[in-house]
């Protein structure tokens, strides 16, 4: 027998029976999405100029497969139709950076052309508290402090910023270094560090008091020069830290340039914060053209990662001690996920894809339906 | 018809044999081929000549991203529309400095073509040639201009510049090896234009001297054609080589190689000035690549970043010399890209609608051409097919593109008969 | 000028030829041999026209001719030596029959057809190497060209005996349009291309019909790929293709299989059993009735007197320079035959003795028209001679590969060349040696010794890579036949500064400069440099030039040698079959 690949904790999450429950309905690209860690509400950036909040207790989940031993209905059928999408206008263009506060009042989001928006009253009527241009060009990501009181922001113009989330003013002058579009930023948990990540797959390590560059962690596994294109491809996709920091993840593809400026397979990369050392490359047993866009550790132990491209959209799930994915969910819209978030329940992701649907897969197996009574229309 | 009899008249031709003659009749002594036409002559001819600047975008250049935007719309992209110095008229954001020209140009928003076989390579073809690939080959149209606006001049009619990884591509079809693009490979000097070490500068003015002797007797009561385009492709050989600093952009001020950038399209539009004003007939300058199936909003934000500025720049040296008023300058890409946005935030290829830009001489400059709908799918306004921006191309500087070519007895219609130039875009 | 050692020769040829013709005139009596009608022909229409025909060439002129039309390649100096020292007054027609025999001709002859027939496309299922050797084969065995013809155009590419004919299929991949304006122009000589969307334009005997009618044969034909992964055709069928003119487009004709205006009966199959393979994605399908067999039997036949009449004139032209009807594809009422009797008897002599190749090509270099100089008389105003009219021969440029090989030749620079190879090779090697020492591949097996018979391809890939750089640089443009001689500026630096030739040309490993720099007296130096490089002893003057210049560069006498024989490389004599 061969052992199991993964064994889930008593209580805990169950990656390889993750299934579809949910789908939040929109008719543009989705870019990004965040769980409110009240687990009322999905917020998301789309390919317009909103903000979206999904009031998740009104949505409905789908129905459940008549018969089990049936592939269920694509799409699937909701069980009642329901819209509880909240559009927040106040962006100029797409939405790609958003980060909740702890506060359960504000999240910060920003634009590509630069516009970074601090809103508060979220779980209200939400409305923008500070609206300014943060960057030229555009903003690729937001983060938040642990303590709330901290705004981080990068972009196409190079910029690291960090704004005093009470009054939008710059904390330091410029954290200067990147010399290319930045598409990432994260805090440390501890809140003294912060880390941006650009196209060329750099990473700078800042301290976030005197706004002083500490060390490099090189990434660049995830960049390609294509030749033929002339241009960088790839780049940091997605980027987070382990509940206690001591891991930092960086999602995005390696290898080489594939035609059509495709920088390769998707990848994951594993390293440890202390030591700034590449611990795994994390990737899965077949080569596929394709990126990994989101990723998130989970509690329990393994990471997940979103992505794919136009020939198929994927969850992958490890274990950081292994290099090789030991699952993988298959979409099946043909179309990557852009970002992924944990819901506070810890059992539940959200995808953010690309055909504009948000949808929400449980990591758990189906629960047990009550065996239906026979009745007798066997045949004599 | 406008034709200018300054750049191709019989009495050119004419005065271009008889030096040729005289050349051939001193050969024995010939030591300053690089003389062929007195410095003071070839001045006078290039101020009336006409030129023409082509920028060929390769890959496909996205009209959202460039000069048909779209913003807030679902097929729009994340960058804004800006205004231009054309009041009412706005380009995409990625081209700031191009916007700042506008009323130097004519935006085509409506180009359209059938599919044609051969993706990206067919559908180039059809756009330079006017005619669908599998009709051809045709010649593209830098070898059209070189044949009827350069035919007997000694410097090259056609230059092409293009990224180091190109290298020559047989483009004159029947208009023969003559009119073939002469390449410069990533912005460099043509191939072999350098002498083998084997020969010093003494020892080769020899060799070049011992062959045309050998010409001479051989082309003595025979066939003269043949031989004397023989001899006069030595003749350019030798004048080229004497000639190199033509290529070397180092040789323009700092000043200008500030302003146009260091970048490889920055240093090849400032070479394509200095061949401009060397008297070139048609320089093109190809940029790659936007061919963003993937990532287009990332593609276009680095490639027109590259080219936007020179581009404009050079329009308005051109414009600042005088130059402008004879010289056409074109920026053509092969097709556009899809509205739709594809799954690696890509855009496809698109040949149902896209923009074409025109400028300098004999064009109606300032204004835009056709229009697209409100998310730009489809052309509602003033249809232009890929066949008859040719004709447009050619009647700009005074040619008649419903002519024909000469091939061997045969005669080829030069623009496609069953298509005209647009007339809207012609002074 | 006056060609002084040859004179006496010419005169001697001149009688051969005479007597050679009275024994075929005796042996058919009934029938003037061919090269002896081309004459009458010709001289006739000179005479309508009070042209005075050039000279006889020289023996040397002829000899450097006649090599390069019938092998591809200038003679070696030694041979250049024999021939012209030869006092055999047959030695013309026995050249001629030593030529057409060698196995230069058959290599020569695929190169000029793969050239014409596939106009320098690039391979894609049938590699230009197999292509040729059948060709080489067909040739060399002297298959009947109608033969040749309908093996191309019945071609499916199944048949492993057969599978290099597809090509001229398989590698436009089977393309309709293409295939229509290729069969028209390459085998029936009229370019239809302008007819395609509507009656032609200018040439009133081009009709739309003419290129449906023959796009119907291929209409149903496309590319299928067998399990094997090897790319073959198939057809579905296909009776007749709907039209209309761009001009009318709603008017719409019809038209079924047509041969320009024979116009072919399609055998009525019943509905339901039109198949051998019924079409499948699986399954190559194959019609009970294939029009593409039916295009292979009628197409080269006497059905179709257009074939004979364009290969007559395509022969022709590769030995004169120039068709009866030129363009070589405008067949057409406004464009008649310079000699339009002359081009009939070449057709009918060419399908009467059965599309014999080599019997035709040898009556056409026995005549005294192919046998002319390009050195035009006095008598005649050479801006004015109508190319036309044959009274003088016609310059040829050589093709790139007939440059490439003279070059060879006339240096005697295959020990330098294989010397390039080599280096090449050793250079690749090296980097891919660095390279595994650089980025050790764990997962890739160390490389394996290479065996005798990689090396070898390897050398002959390398070898064609640098013909290929001369396709490029002399040859025309894929899809478009050779033009007519043409020059330009990076070719004359090309030939002036490449590395290829700048290689051959310095005293080395034997080559020409080399032995030209261990002589001493200037005279043999000049004797041996003419022959060497142009076929043909030196004049006076030229002996004198070279004993100058030499004198003037003794102080680096290889170097001297070298630039005389660049010179002459560089030289339009050179450049030019004449």
């Amino acid at each position: 027998m061969d052992e199991p690949k993964y064994v889930p904790k008593p209580d805990g999450a169950d990656p390889i029976a993750t299934r579809l429950v949910a789908e939040l309905k929109h008719d543009r690209g989705i870019l990004a999405c965040k769980y409110d860690p009240a687990n009322q509400f999905l917020f998301a950036g789309a390919r317009d100029y909103f903000v979206h909040r999904w009031d998740l207790r009104k949505e409905p989940v789908l129905e459940p497969p008549a018969d089990p031993k049936k592939k269920p209905r694509y799409p699937p059928v909701p069980a009642a139709p329901a819209d509880s999408r909240l559009e927040m206008a106040e962006h100029q263009s797409w939405v790609g950076g958003m980060a909740l506060f702890s506060d359960g009042d504000r999240m910060a989001t920003g634009d590509f052309v630069g516009q970074l928006i601090i809103w508060t009253n979220r779980a209200g009527t939400p409305k923008p508290l500070f609206s300014f241009e943060a960057h030229k060009g555009s903003i690729r990501k937001v983060a938040v402090s642990p303590d709330g009181n901290l705004v981080a922001s990068v972009g196409n113009d190079g910029a690291v910023r960090i704004w005093h989330s009470d009054a939008a003013e710059k904390l330091h002058q410029e954290l200067l270094g990147h010399d290319c579009h930045v598409y990432h930023v994260a805090f440390h948990p501890d809140g003294k560090s912060l880390i941006s990540a650009d196209l060329k797959g750099r990473i700078k390590h800042w301290d976030v008091e005197s706004g002083k560059l500490v060390r490099d962690i090189d990434a660049s596994l995830l960049h390609t020069y294509s030749l033929k294109y002339e241009v960088d491809v790839g780049g940091i996709r997605g980027m987070t830290f382990n509940a206690d920091g001591s891991q930092l993840a960086c999602a995005g593809a390696a290898g080489d340039d594939k035609g059509i400026a495709h920088s390769g397979d998707a990848r994951v990369l594993l390293f440890d914060w202390e030591s700034g050392e590449l611990l795994k490359e994390l990737r899965h047993e077949k080569k596929e053209v394709c990126t990994a866009w989101g990723v998130q550790f989970h509690p329990d132990g393994f990471i997940i990662a979103s992505g794919g491209s136009r020939t198929g959209g994927f969850l992958w799930f490890w274990k950081p001690e292994e290099e090789v994915a030991f699952h993988r969910l298959k979409f099946r819209q043909r179309a990557p996920g852009f970002d992924v978030d944990l819901a506070p329940d810890n059992k539940t992701l959200a995808v953010a894809d690309h055909d504009g649907t948000i949808r929400l897969y449980e990591m758990a197996p189906e629960p047990e339906q009550e065996p239906e009574e026979q009745t007798g229309t066997a045949k004599a | 018809m406008k034709y200018d009899p300054a750049c191709n008249s019989n009495a050119h031709l004419v005065s271009r044999r008889s030096m040729l003659g005289n050349m051939v009749a001193g050969a024995a002594g010939v030591g300053a081929l690089g003389q062929l036409i007195h410095p003071l002559v070839a001045g006078e001819i290039e101020a009336k000549k006409k030129q023409v600047l082509i920028f060929l975008l390769n890959g496909g250049l996205s009209q959202f991203e460039s000069f048909d935007p779209k913003p807030n719309t679902d097929t729009g992209g994340p960058f804004r529309s800006i205004p231009t110095s054309v009041p009412g008229t706005h380009f995409c954001e990625l081209m700031p400095y191009t916007a700042q020209i506008a009323d130097k140009l004519a935006v085509v928003r409506s180009m359209y073509a059938e599919r044609v076989p051969g993706s990206h390579g067919g559908a180039r073809e059809y756009v330079v040639t006017g005619r669908p690939p599998q009709q051809g080959p045709y010649p593209w149209i830098g070898p059209v201009y070189s044949k009827l606006l350069a035919d007997n001049e000694d410097l090259p009619g056609n230059i092409h510049i293009t990224p180091s990884r190109w290298g020559p591509r047989q483009d004159s079809a029947f208009l023969g090896p003559r009119h073939a693009s002469l390449v410069l490979s990533g912005g460099k000097p043509p191939l072999n234009v350098d002498r083998p070490d084997l020969f010093n500068k003494e020892l080769d003015d020899t060799r070049y001297r011992l062959r045309q002797i050998a010409d001479q007797r051989f082309s003595q009561r025979r066939r003269t054609a043949h031989t004397e385009a023989y001899q006069s492709s030595y003749d350019q050989a030798a004048q080229l080589i004497r000639q190199k600093e033509l290529f070397d952009v180092t040789k323009e001020s700092e000043k200008d190689q500030l302003r146009y950038g260091s970048h490889d399209m920055g240093r090849h539009c400032l070479l394509a000035r200095r061949l401009l004003q060397k008297g070139v007939t048609c320089v093109k300058v190809t940029h790659n690549n936007y061919d963003s199936h993937m990532e287009n909003f990332n593609f276009h934000l680095e490639q027109l970043g590259e080219f936007d500025q020179p581009f404009a720049t050079l329009m308005q040296d051109l414009e600042e010399s005088g130059q402008l008023d004879h010289t056409l300058v074109m920026l053509v890409t092969e097709f556009g890209r899809t509205p739709v946005i594809q799954p690696d935030n890509g855009r496809d290829h698109y040949q149902d609608s896209w923009s074409v830009v025109l400028g300098g001489c004999g064009i109606q400059t300032g204004g835009v051409l056709g229009s697209t709908n409100d998310n730009g799918t489809e052309i509602v306004d003033r249809p232009v097919h890929v066949g008859e921006m040719f004709h447009t191309y050619l009647q700009a500087v005074g040619l008649d593109s419903t002519g024909t070519h000469v091939v061997g007895g045969n005669n080829v219609p030069i623009g496609a008969p069953e298509r005209s130039a647009v007339k809207e875009l012609l002074i | 000028m006056v060609f002084s050692p040859t004179t006496r020769s010419r005169v001697l040829i001149a009688t051969a030829i005479v007597v050679t013709s009275m024994l075929s005139a005796s042996s058919h009596a009934a029938e003037v041999p061919l090269h002896e009608l081309i004459d009458q022909r010709i001289d006739a229409s000179l005479a309508k026209q009070k042209l005075t025909a050039a000279a006889p060439a020289s023996d040397a002129e002829f000899m450097r001719r006649v090599y390069l039309d019938l092998t591809g390649t200038i003679p070696d100096s030694k041979t250049a030596r024999a021939f012209i020292e030869d006092v055999d007054v047959l030695k013309r027609t026995k050249l001629i029959d030593q030529l057409l025999a060698s196995e230069n001709y058959g290599t020569h002859m695929a190169t000029v057809f793969d050239v014409m027939l596939m106009e320098r496309r690039p391979d894609k299922y049938v590699t230009t190497p197999e292509w040729r050797t059948f060709l080489a084969e067909s040739f060399g065995a002297n298959k009947p060209l109608n033969v040749l013809v309908a093996e191309i155009l019945g071609a499916d590419g199944v048949d492993e005996k057969l599978r290099p004919a597809a090509k001229f299929y398989l590698d436009r991949a089977v393309a309709k349009d293409l295939l229509v304006r290729d069969i028209g122009r390459l085998f029936l000589g009229v370019d239809l291309q302008c007819a395609q969307c509507h009656d032609h334009p200018e040439i009133d005997d081009y009709l739309h019909q003419h290129y449906h009618g023959l796009s119907v044969f291929i209409a149903g034909s496309k590319t299928f790929k067998q399990p094997d992964g090897k790319f073959v055709l198939q057809e579905v069928v296909m009776r007749e293709v709907e039209f209309a003119s761009v001009f009318e487009p709603d008017k719409t004709n019809k038209t079924g299989p047509r041969l320009l205006d024979a116009l072919m009966e399609v055998p009525e199959v019943k509905e339901g059993e039109e198949y051998v393979e019924k079409p499948s994605r699986t399954v190559r399908s194959v019609p009970k009735f294939s029009l593409r067999k039916l295009l292979s039997e009628r197409l080269p036949s006497k059905d179709t007197p257009e074939f004979a009449r364009s290969m007559a004139n395509r022969l022709w032209a590769m030995l004169m320079g120039r068709g009866i009807v030129h363009p070589l594809d405008m067949h057409h009422s406004d464009n008649p035959p310079s000699h339009p009797e002359l081009l009939n008897d070449l057709a009918v002599r060419l399908s009467a003795t059965k599309y014999d190749v080599k019997a035709f090509l040898r009556e056409l270099t026995l005549s005294n028209t192919y046998q002319r100089s390009s050195f035009i008389p006095e008598e005649l105003d050479p801006e004015s001679l109508p190319e036309d009219s044959f009274a003088v021969a016609n310059m040829k440029g050589l093709s790139p590969e007939q440059l490439f090989d003279s070059l060879l030749v006339g240096t005697h620079a295959s020990a330098v060349l294989e010397q390039q190879i080599d280096e090449a090779l050793e250079e690749e090697s090296a980097e891919v040696a660095a390279k595994a020492v650089e980025k050790p591949d764990a997962d890739k097996p160390a490389p394996e010794e290479p065996d005798a018979e990689k090396i070898a391809e390897a050398r002959r890939a390398k070898r064609a890579a640098r013909v290929t750089e001369f396709v490029t640089m002399f040859g025309s443009v894929p899809g478009q036949p050779e033009g007519e001689f043409a020059a330009s500026l990076p070719q004359a630096l090309f030939l002036a500064n490449s590395e290829t030739l700048s290689g051959w040309v310095p005293a080395k490993l034997g080559n020409l400069t080399e032995q030209l720099t261990g002589l001493d007296d200037s005279t043999t130096i000049a004797d041996e440099l003419y022959l060497s490089v142009l076929s043909r002893m030196p004049e006076d003057d030229e002996r004198t030039l070279v004993k100058e210049h030499l004198e003037a560069g003794k102080a680096d006498r290889p170097k001297a040698v070298a630039a005389l024989v660049w010179s002459l490389l560089a030289s339009a004599e050179f450049r030019l079959n004449h």
